[in-house]
C-alpha cells in the first residue's frame, strides 16, 4: 500500500474516494453550518439590538411626547390661568373665553374641556362643558377633587392623576393650576385620555401603553384598559431613562417621563419583533440545506460517477495487474477519467504488444534455454556415458587384469566377461577369452601330451626294463647254455674221453647220458625260455620302437602345437598391443574429454596389463622354444634309440634264431641222448659210432659254445641297448615331468578341452 | 413583479416537474422498445409530480396540521406514488427479487405515510410516526444497499455501476428530507413554510429529473455497452 501525504486522515478515509469526497463535503456541510450559525448569531443579535432600540426609542419618543403634551398642557394651564378674565371671578365673561378656547383650539391636543373651579366649594363654576357647569367633581370622584392639591404660588401646576367619572365617557386627566388674582379660584383642565392614548396609537405591530406609577394604565389602545391596574412592573426608572423588557411573548420598550411619574411602554409581540431574525433563519436554514442538497447531488453524481469510473478502472487495472488483459476498457466518459481508461487502453495495448513480444522472446529463450539443457544434458549424458564407460572401463579393465593375474599366476579356465557397452572393450574381452580359450586349450594338450609322454615313457622305460630283465634273463639262460654247453663241450669232451671207459661204465654212462639228457631238455627248456624271453624282447622291443615312433610322433605334434601356442602367443602379444593401443587412445579420449583421470588411470592399468600379458606371453614362448630344443633333442634321442632298437631286434632276432637252433640241437640233443641211452646198451656195439657222434656233439657243441657266446654278447649288447633305452625313456619321462612341472602352473579345465580345441580350430 | 412566496416556488416546482417530464420523454426516442416499460417509472414520476406542484401552486389540497402548520396533500400524495416508484426502478435495475422489490417498495410507500401522519398530528403523535416512519426508511436503505447489492453482483459492471449510482443518489437526497420535515413548520417550525417550500420543490425537482436523467444515462450506457441485450431485458422485465 503506497503511502501518500495524507497521512492524517484515517485509513478508512484515505483508502475510498468516496469516503474522501465524503469527509469533503460532510466538512463543506459542517462549515456551512457553522458559518450560519454565526450568521444567524449575528443577525439576530443585531435584529435584536435593533428591536429593543426600535422599541426603546419608539418608548423615549412618546414619553417626550407625551411630555411635550404634559408640559404644554401645564404651561397652557398655567399661562391661562394668569389671564385677567379669570382674574375677575364674573362668570358670564369667563364662560364664553372658555368656550372659545375650545372652539378655536387654542388649548392643547386632546384637551376636550376647561373648568373654571371653585376649590373652596369644589364647584365647576363655570366650564367650557355645558354639563359640567355646577357639578361637583368631588362628588364625581374625580381625583383632584377627592384628594385636592395646595398650590403655594400662583405658578404651581397640578396635575392630577387619570380617574374616570361618570359624566364622562372617557378616563380623563386634569391639569389644575390657580388663578392668579383670584382666591379659591382654579382652571382646571381636562385632557381625554382616551384620545391622548390613541395619539400615542404606535406602529402597526407594536402598541403603546402608559402605566403610572401605581401600575395602572394611563393610556392603551383598548381605552377599557385604561385606570386598569396592568400587571406590569414599572420598575424603577429615573425620570426620563429608557429600557427594554420582555414578558412572556411580548418585549417593550420602556421610558419614564421627565414630567410625571409615567411610564411609556411600547408593546410588541416577540414573534412579530423577532420575526426578520426567524425569517433570516429559516432562510439560512433553507440556504444550508439547498447547499447540503446541491453537495450531496454532487457527491452522488460526480463524486459516485468518479467514483464508480475510478473503481471500475481500478478493478480493471487490477484484472490487467493480474494478467487478464481482455478487460474492457471503453468509457462513455470524455473527461479526463474517460482519458484515463483510453490511456489505460493503450496501456494495455502496448502492454499486450509487449507481453506478446515478450511472450515471444520467453518462448524463444525457453526453447534456447532448452537447447541448450538439452545440449547440456547430452554433455552431461556423454559425461556420465563417459564416467560410466571410463568407470565401466575400468572395472572391466580391473576385472581383465584380476583375470589376467588369474590367468597370470596359471589358472587358465579363468574368463573375463566380455559383457560390455563396450564394443571396444568387449572385443577386448572377447579376443582376450579367445585367446585365453586357446591358450588353455594348447596348454591342456600340451599338458596332456606331457603327460602321454610321460606315460609313455614310462612305459617305455617299463618295457625296457623288461626287456633289460628278458635279455638279462637270455643272458642269464645263454649263459647257463654256454655253460651247459660249454660243460656239454666238456662232458663230450670227457665222453670223448670217457667213451673208451664206457664199455666200462656203461650205467655210468647210462646214467650220465640221463643226465645229459636231463640236462639236455634243461638245455632245451632253457633255450625255449630264452627263445621265448627273446621273442618277447623282440615283441618289446618292437612295442618299444612302436611306442617310440609313437612318442617321436608326440612329440612332433607337440612341436606343431608349440609352434601353434607360438602364434597364439604371437596373436595375444598382437592382442596385447591392440589393447595396449586402445588403453593409449582411450587416455587420449580421456584427456580430451576431460572428464576421466580414473579413465586415464584405468587406461594406464590396461596398458600395464597389456605388457605384463605381452611379458607373460613372451615368457611362454621362451618356455616352448625351450620345450621345443628339448623335444627335439627327445626325438633325436628317441630316433637313435629306435635305430638301436631295431639294431637290438635284429641282434635278438638272431638270438632267437640261434636259440631255436639250441632248442632244436637240445632235442636233438635229447633225442641223441635218449638214443644215447638207447645206444648205450648198444654202446658196446656202437662205441665207434659213439665216439663219433660224441665228435659231432663236440663240434656241435663247440658251436653251441659259440653261438652261446655270441647270443651272449648280443644280449649284452642288447641289454646295454635296452638300458640305454631305459635312460632315454627316463630322460624323456624327467623332460616330460618338467614339462608337466612347467605346465602345472596353468590350471586347464580338461573338460573344457573340446571346446578350447574348438575354439582354437574356429581361429584356424 | 412576482410575489416572492410560496406559490411561486409551487409554480417553479410545477414548471421543473414539466420540463423534466418533457426533456426525459425524448427517453422514449433514444431507449429500444422493449424499455419503454421500464423506463416509463421514472417519466410517470415527473408526471405525477407535475400534476402535484400544479394543484400545490393553485393553492388545492392545504389543510390545517395539529401543529397549526399548514400541510400540502398533495405532496404527500406525490410523494406516496413516486417513492416507491423510484425504488422500484432502482430494485428492478438492481435485479432484485419480487419479494425484495415488494418489501422495498411497501415500507418506502410507508415511510411517507408515516411521515404524513407525523406533520398531521401534533407532538408526541408526531415524533412517533416521524420515529415510524424513519425506521421504514431505515429498512428501505437497508433493502437496497444489502439485500439488492447481493443480486447487482450477478449484474454487468455497467447495470451494477447504473444501480449503485441511482442508489446513492436516491438515499442521499432522500435522507435530506427527514432534516427539512424537522426543520419545516411540519416539525418544528425553525424553517418557515416558504423557505422549506423552497427547499423541498428544490429537492424534490432535482431528486426526481436528475433520477431520470441518471436513469436515463445509465439506461443509454447499457444499451451501447452491453450487446447482449437479452441480459438486460430479462432483469429489467422483472416488473411484469
Amino acid at each position: 500500500m503506497p503511502r501518500d501525504n495524507s497521512g492524517l486522515l484515517p485509513a478508512v478515509v484515505r483508502e475510498r474516494y468516496t469516503a474522501r469526497l465524503g469527509v469533503a463535503l460532510a466538512f463543506a456541510i459542517v462549515v456551512m453550518l457553522a458559518f450560519g450559525a454565526v450568521i444567524s448569531a449575528q443577525a439576530s443579535g443585531e435584529l435584536r439590538d435593533d428591536v429593543e432600540r426600535d422599541l426603546t426609542s419608539q418608548a423615549g419618543a412618546q414619553a417626550d411626547h407625551l411630555d411635550t403634551w404634559v408640559s404644554a398642557v401645564t404651561g397652557d394651564v398655567r399661562t391661562t390661568s394668569k389671564l385677567s378674565v379669570f382674574a375677575s371671578d364674573d362668570v358670564d365673561r369667563i364662560k364664553p373665553a372658555l368656550d372659545r378656547m375650545i372652539e378655536n383650539g387654542n388649548v392643547p391636543e386632546d384637551v376636550v374641556a376647561v373648568h373654571y373651579l371653585d376649590t373652596d366649594g369644589m364647584e365647576f363654576l363655570t366650564s367650557s362643558s355645558d354639563r359640567m357647569v355646577g357639578v361637583d367633581p368631588a362628588q364625581q370622584g374625580a381625583a383632584f377633587a377627592t384628594d385636592p392639591p395646595t398650590f403655594d404660588n400662583p405658578d404651581d401646576v397640578h396635575v392630577s392623576e387619570p380617574f374616570s367619572v361618570p359624566i364622562v365617557d372617557h378616563p380623563i386627566i386634569a391639569v389644575i393650576s390657580p388663578i392668579e388674582g383670584a382666591d379659591d379660584r382654579a382652571l382646571v383642565y381636562m385632557a381625554d385620555l382616551e384620545a391622548r392614548a390613541e395619539a400615542l396609537g404606535g406602529g402597526n405591530d407594536t402598541s403603546t401603553v402608559v402605566v403610572n406609577e401605581a401600575g395602572e394604565y394611563v393610556a392603551h389602545p383598548d381605552a377599557n384598559k385604561i385606570l386598569t391596574t396592568s400587571g406590569h412592573a414599572v420598575g424603577n426608572l429615573s425620570a426620563g431613562d429608557v429600557a427594554f423588557g420582555r414578558e412572556g411573548e411580548t418585549v417593550m420598550g420602556m421610558a419614564r417621563l421627565s414630567t410625571l411619574q409615567w411610564t411609556v411602554m411600547t408593546h410588541m409581540p416577540a414573534d412579530r419583533a423577532y420575526a426578520l431574525t426567524s425569517q433570516i433563519n429559516s432562510d439560512l436554514l433553507g440556504l444550508v440545506l439547498l447547499a447540503i442538497i446541491n453537495l450531496g447531488l454532487i457527491g452522488v453524481t460526480v463524486g459516485s460517477n468518479t467514483a464508480l469510473s475510478l473503481r471500475q478502472l481500478a478493478d480493471r487495472a487490477a484484472a490487467m495487474g493480474r494478467g487478464d488483459l481482455e478487460v474492457d476498457l471503453t468509457s462513455e466518459r470524455d473527461d479526463e477519467i474517460g482519458s484515463l481508461y483510453a490511456a489505460l487502453a493503450d496501456m494495455r495495448d502496448s502492454l499486450r504488444e509487449q507481453i506478446t513480444e515478450a511472450e515471444t522472446a520467453r518462448e524463444e529463450a525457453e526453447s534456447a534455454r532448452k537447447d541448450a539443457e538439452s545440449a547440456r544434458e547430452e554433455a552431461e549424458r556423454e559425461r556420465e556415458e563417459m564416467q560410466a564407460l571410463s568407470s565401466h572401463l575400468e572395472t572391466k579393465a580391473a576385472e581383465y587384469g584380476a583375470v589376467l593375474d588369474e590367468v597370470a599366476d596359471g589358472d587358465l579356465t579363468r574368463r573375463v566377461d566380455p559383457d560390455s557397452d563396450n564394443a571396444a572393450m568387449q572385443t577386448v574381452g572377447e579376443e582376450l577369452n579367445e585367446a585365453l580359450a586357446a591358450l588353455e586349450a594348447t596348454v591342456a594338450d600340451v599338458e596332456a601330451f606331457a603327460d602321454e609322454v610321460a606315460r609313455s615313457s614310462d612305459t617305455v622305460r617299463r618295457n625296457a626294463d623288461r626287456v633289460s630283465e628278458a635279455s638279462r634273463q637270455v643272458g642269464q639262460s645263454i649263459e647257463e647254455i654256454f655253460d651247459g654247453a660249454s660243460e656239454q663241450s666238456e662232458r663230450l669232451q670227457d665222453i670223448a674221453g670217457e667213451m673208451e671207459n664206457l664199455s666200462a661204465s656203461a650205467q655210468q654212462v647210462a646214467s650220465s647220458a640221463q643226465q645229459v639228457a636231463t640236462t639236455s631238455r634243461e638245455a632245451a627248456e632253457v633255450g625255449e625260455t630264452g627263445q621265448q624271453a627273446a621273442e618277447e624282447a623282440i615283441a618289446e622291443m618292437n612295442a618299444i620302437e612302436g611306442e617310440t615312433e609313437r612318442t617321436r610322433r608326440a612329440i612332433n605334434e607337440l612341436d606343431d602345437d608349440l609352434d601353434e601356442i607360438g602364434e597364439i602367443v604371437d596373436l595375444i602379444t598382437q592382442i596385447v598391443d591392440q589393447t595396449n593401443m586402445l588403453a593409449i587412445n582411450a587416455s587420449i579420449e580421456a584427456a580430451h574429454s576431460g572428464g576421466g583421470e580414473g579413465f586415464a588411470v584405468v587406461a594406464d592399468e590396461i596398458k600395464e596389463l597389456a605388457e605384463e600379458t605381452k611379458d607373460a606371453a613372451g615368457d611362454i614362448e621362451a618356455r616352448i622354444e625351450a620345450i621345443q630344443e628339448q623335444a627335439g633333442e627327445t626325438v633325436e634321442t628317441m630316433e637313435s634309440t629306435s635305430e638301436r632298437m631295431s639294431e637290438g631286434v635284429a641282434t635278438v632276432t638272431e638270438a632267437v634264431e640261434s636259440l631255436e637252433t639250441i632248442v632244436e640241437h637240445a632235442e636233438e640233443a635229447d633225442r641223441g641222448i635218449q638214443e644215447i641211452d638207447d645206444a648205450t646198451e648198444d654202446q658196446a656195439h656202437t662205441a665207434q659210432e659213439v665216439m663219433a657222434m660224441v665228435d659231432d656233439l663236440a663240434a656241435i657243441s663247440q658251436q653251441t659254445t659259440r653261438e652261446a657266446d655270441t647270443v651272449a654278447s648280443a644280449a649284452d649288447e642288447q641289454t646295454d641297448s635296452i638300458a640305454e633305452v631305459s635312460e632315454s625313456a627316463g630322460e624323456l619321462r624327467q623332460r616330460a615331468d618338467e614339462l608337466e612341472s612347467l605346465l602345472a602352473r596353468f590350471e586347464v579345465d580338461r573338460s573344457g578341452d573340446a571346446d578350447a580345441r574348438a575354439a582354437t580350430a574356429l581361429e584356424d | 413583479m412576482v410575489a416572492i412566496d410560496i406559490t411561486l416556488w409551487f409554480t417553479l416546482g410545477t414548471l421543473g416537474m414539466a420540463l423534466g417530464s418533457v426533456g426525459l420523454a425524448y427517453g422514449f426516442v433514444v431507449l429500444p422498445r422493449e424499455w419503454y416499460r421500464t423506463y416509463a417509472d421514472v417519466v410517470i414520476v415527473t408526471l405525477i409530480a407535475t400534476v402535484a406542484y400544479g394543484l400545490m401552486a393553485l393553492g388545492i389540497g392545504e389543510i390545517g396540521a395539529g401543529g397549526g402548520a399548514t400541510v400540502f396533500v398533495p405532496r404527500y400524495v406525490d410523494w406516496l406514488l413516486t417513492t416507491p416508484l423510484h425504488v422500484l426502478f432502482i430494485a428492478v435495475i438492481a435485479g432484485a427479487g419480487r419479494r425484495l422489490t415488494g418489501a422495498a417498495v411497501g415500507l418506502q410507500a410507508a415511510t411517507i405515510a408515516l411521515g404524513f401522519l407525523g406533520a398531521v398530528f401534533a407532538t408526541p403523535l408526531k415524533e412517533l410516526f416521524f420515529l415510524a416512519g424513519s425506521l421504514a426508511f431505515v429498512g428501505v436503505v437497508y433493502l437496497l444497499i444489502y439485500q439488492a447489492a447481493d443480486s447487482a453482483d450477478e449484474l454487468s459492471v455497467v447495470q451494477a455501476g447504473l444501480y449503485r449510482k441511482l442508489r446513492n443518489f436516491v438515499i442521499v437526497l432522500w435522507l435530506v428530507y427527514p432534516v427539512i420535515w424537522l426543520l419545516a413548520p411540519t416539525g418544528y417550525g425553525l424553517m418557515d413554510a416558504e423557505t422549506s417550500s423552497l427547499v423541498i420543490t428544490y429537492i424534490d425537482v432535482v431528486a426526481k429529473v436528475g433520477f431520470g436523467l441518471i436513469a436515463l444515462n445509465g439506461l443509454r450506457t447499457l444499451q451501447s455497452v452491453d450487446t447482449d441485450a437479452d441480459a438486460l431485458t430479462r432483469p429489467l422485465a422483472v416488473n411484469d
